[in-house]
């Protein structure tokens, strides 16, 4: 009888060690979901000690637009061409309370270019968790901006060969100089910059004026199931744009041949009087902005939907540049996009983007001397399908239908122009 | 499958919509602000109008007025005025050269005009500089808002040669220039011609004449045997776009062995410029009173680097040797 208590006794203790084993195994699954949870897939890498970073695109592209002339000041009108669009190499270290990250971008898309795509410094009060977002960050110098969700996501990630039209418009660079808060709590997100505000050519990360930009994003980034990721964010910036004023010129004498004789009369000889420097200008502009995204783990691959809307004001900065004081009138931008992926196994991705752009609601135009509004918007849709290895290499081949009024029929009158275009894109990454 | 298919076509069917693109830099005519389609140019021609002015007045939409600013017009003309008035139904015209054009360019007319029932309209026209001399016509037709084109309109302009701008291309009887030497080139560099005359008198941009000007004495265009350089092209970097130089004899030059050089004056930033040298003489034409201009000898061409870049330093590459008749 002893003997059987003593094995009745050995069992009951294996049973609670088991028991204990469990509950610490159960401890563990909640900690790393609760961790996994709070850790967006796009989040900025500077984790603990030196990482690097590479990869290439380089695509053959294609364009109905395309003829082998030179536009007036010599810039290509040819788009069936082979481009390096992108060769980026980035490095990053971090320590437990600041971090630093280089990365370097070069291209072909106009040539050879060479550049920054971001170089900043961080300082940061870090979560409980490594592997969550930390509470607060504070960043300084070239870095992403926190807009939506498009903007800051990384070309790399992207299935889409680029961005939306309304994002590319307002935003025609990735980054820009300035400082930035962000950070989360649980499921919370948060970041706020104030920046330079001038991503674009001609002042491309300098400032022509005092005013900054400030950008807030405020989301959420949650994991309702495990196999279910929801994201969502609005954004909002204010900022002041800047219309460049002009020089001082000198009287001249010039030679107009009004008579097209190509000789000289002295009644086509006109005086040109000295003209005072035109004083530059600033102006108000404003961006709101709402993100949505759903992504579902299904036995085939993951099902990603996601969206944003844009409103705004006096931000267009790349395709039909907003000018106020020029224009004398507030231009107002609409943009607005909606695009599904869907993995086939892990080697195969397919989706669609529809997208939308109105660069200037109020636009007018002169018809048969009248004054009558006019569209500056343009829907492109995309469809893209692609093949890969699993966080090494996708070869995508994306078509653009764009619809746009670029065009003009034999009234005159503005309609869609011919200028659809086509992508094909190997990348390989590190 | 059925859906998939069906998304498919309606994928293609947005693919071939639109209005094609074309820059239309290819084309003898281009038209400031004007957007370009292929194809014939619509409307009714005017064998096919009818004879009877009246019957014609009633076709619209019209062009009643067509008014070029000149109807002589250099290989590379630019912003040549094109104005005139559309009955009051137009929405658009239309403008090509005749048989040179692959297709017309549409411009939208303006707002209606002091004259009842007609409305304003006007073009810049640019010239391509690869044009060929002669004459040609120039046709325009209104479209109304039914996309409808009534009778085409024409008018007769000239295009001269690039070499020299006389009538004679499109008239015969126009007395062109007795002879000429020309250098032109493919960059924006600052290239002359220099030609050193029989009598040894050195022609460049310094000394624009074959006439002994040293001498103080004012230059007499008309003077027997004189001839005179055109413009110093590119001269001093400026770009003219012209690219060109000339020098041009009204009347016989002398005879004897005139020495052709091209100088590169300045590189202006080009790598390698290429040249060609061309002679002309005056000849007799097909009529009685009647001329036409020569190719005297046979084409020169040529490259100048950026180190052969002189100045004033010398007369510049030997070219060729020219002997008139």
């Amino acid at each position: 009888m002893p003997a059987a208590s003593a094995q009745t006794d050995a069992l009951a203790a294996r049973i609670e060690a088991l028991e204990t084993r469990t509950a610490q195994f159960q401890t563990e699954l909640t900690e790393t979901r609760a961790q996994a949870q709070a850790e967006p897939e796009d989040e900025p890498k500077e984790g603990l000690g030196w990482s690097w970073d590479a990869y290439v695109q380089a695509q053959y592209e294609s364009s109905q637009v395309s003829e082998n002339q030179l536009q007036s000041g010599g810039a290509l009108i040819n788009r069936d061409r082979f481009v390096l669009r992108r060769g980026r190499f980035r490095l990053d270290h971090g320590w437990e309370y600041a971090a630093l990250a280089i990365e370097v971008d070069t291209n072909t898309v106009r040539g050879l270019s060479i550049g920054l795509r971001r170089a900043h410094a961080l300082v940061r009060y870090p979560a409980r968790s490594k592997l969550a977002v930390p509470y607060v960050a504070l960043t300084a110098g070239l870095q992403d901006q926190p807009f939506g969700h498009e903007l800051p996501f990384g070309a790399r990630k992207r299935l889409f060969a680029e961005r939306s039209t309304a994002s590319g418009a307002l935003f025609p660079n990735e980054a820009d100089v300035g400082a930035s808060v962000s950070g989360g709590f649980g499921v919370l997100r948060y970041a706020a910059a104030l920046l330079n505000g001038q991503p674009a050519d001609p002042y491309l990360f300098a400032d022509p004026n005092a005013g900054k930009d400030l950008i807030v994003r405020v989301g959420v980034d949650a994991k309702p199931a495990s196999v279910l990721d929801v994201k969502a964010g609005v954004s909002f910036l204010r900022g002041r744009g800047f219309s460049p004023g002009a020089d001082a010129t000198k009287g001249e004498f010039r030679w107009i041949d009004d008579n097209q004789d190509n000789s000289v009369q002295d009644t086509e000889l006109r005086p040109i009087g000295a003209l005072a420097a035109e004083p530059s200008a600033s102006f108000d502009r404003w961006g709101f902005n709402f993100d949505a995204l759903a992504a579902l783990r299904t036995p085939i691959g993951v099902s990603q939907l996601n969206g944003e809307l844009t409103l705004a004001e006096n931000l267009d900065r790349g395709l039909f540049v907003a000018d106020p004081v020029a224009t004398n009138g507030d231009a107002r931008e609409l943009g607005y996009y909606i695009a599904f992926t869907q993995e086939i196994t892990p080697y195969a991705v397919v989706g669609f983007r529809l997208d939308h752009y109105d660069g200037n609601a109020d636009f007018i135009e002169s018809r048969r001397g009248r004054v009558v509004p006019a569209s500056r918007s343009v829907t492109t849709y995309s469809p893209v399908i692609g093949a890969q290895l699993p966080d090494v290499a996708r070869l995508t081949l994306q078509y653009d239908f764009i619809d746009d009024a670029l065009g003009r029929t034999e009234l005159g009158v503005p309609t869609d122009l011919r200028n659809n275009q086509w992508t094909l894109r190997l990348q390989v990454g590190l | 499958m059925k859906r998939a298919l069906l998304i498919v076509l309606s994928l293609l069917a947005v693919a071939c919509q639109g209005e094609p693109s074309h820059a239309g830099l290819e084309e003898p005519l281009r038209v400031s602000g004007g957007f370009f389609h292929e194809g014939r140019l619509p409307g009714i021609p005017r064998d096919e109008q009818p004879e009877d002015a009246e019957e014609l007045q009633e076709l619209t939409p019209r062009v009643p007025v067509l008014s070029p600013a000149t109807a002589t017009i250099r290989p590379g003309q630019a912003g040549v005025a094109l104005r005139g008035t559309v009955t009051e139904d137009a929405y658009s015209i239309a403008v090509r050269l005749k048989d040179v054009s692959s297709g017309y360019w549409v411009k939208a007319v303006g707002g209606l005009t002091g004259i009842p029932n007609e409305r304003e309209w006007d073009a810049r026209l640019d010239f391509s500089p690869d044009i060929e001399p002669g004459p040609h016509v120039l046709e325009v037709v209104a479209i109304d808002g039914d996309g409808n084109a009534g009778p085409q309109t024409s008018f007769t302009l000239c295009i001269t040669r690039a070499v020299e701008h006389s009538r004679n291309a499109c008239d015969p009887s126009v007395l062109p220039p007795a002879s000429l030497i020309t250098l032109s080139w493919d960059t924006d560099a600052d290239v002359d011609l220099v030609v050193v005359t029989p009598s040894g008198v050195t022609v460049d941009a310094t000394h624009p004449t074959t006439l002994d000007i040293d001498s103080g004495d004012e230059i007499d265009e008309d003077a027997p045997g004189m001839g005179l350089l055109s413009i110093d092209g590119n001269g001093a970097c400026r770009r003219d776009g012209v690219r060109r130089e000339t020098l041009t004899w009204a009347t016989s030059p002398e005879r004897g062995e005139h020495l052709v050089y091209a100088k590169l004056f300045e590189p202006c930033g080009a790598q390698a410029t290429h040249f060609k040298v061309e002679a002309f003489v005056r000849t007799a034409g097909d009529d009685e009173d009647s001329y036409d201009l020569g190719r005297l000898a046979e084409t020169r061409h040529g490259v100048l680097l950026p180190q052969q870049a002189s100045g004033d330093a010398d007369l510049g590459l030997f070219v060729t040797t020219i002997e008139f008749p």
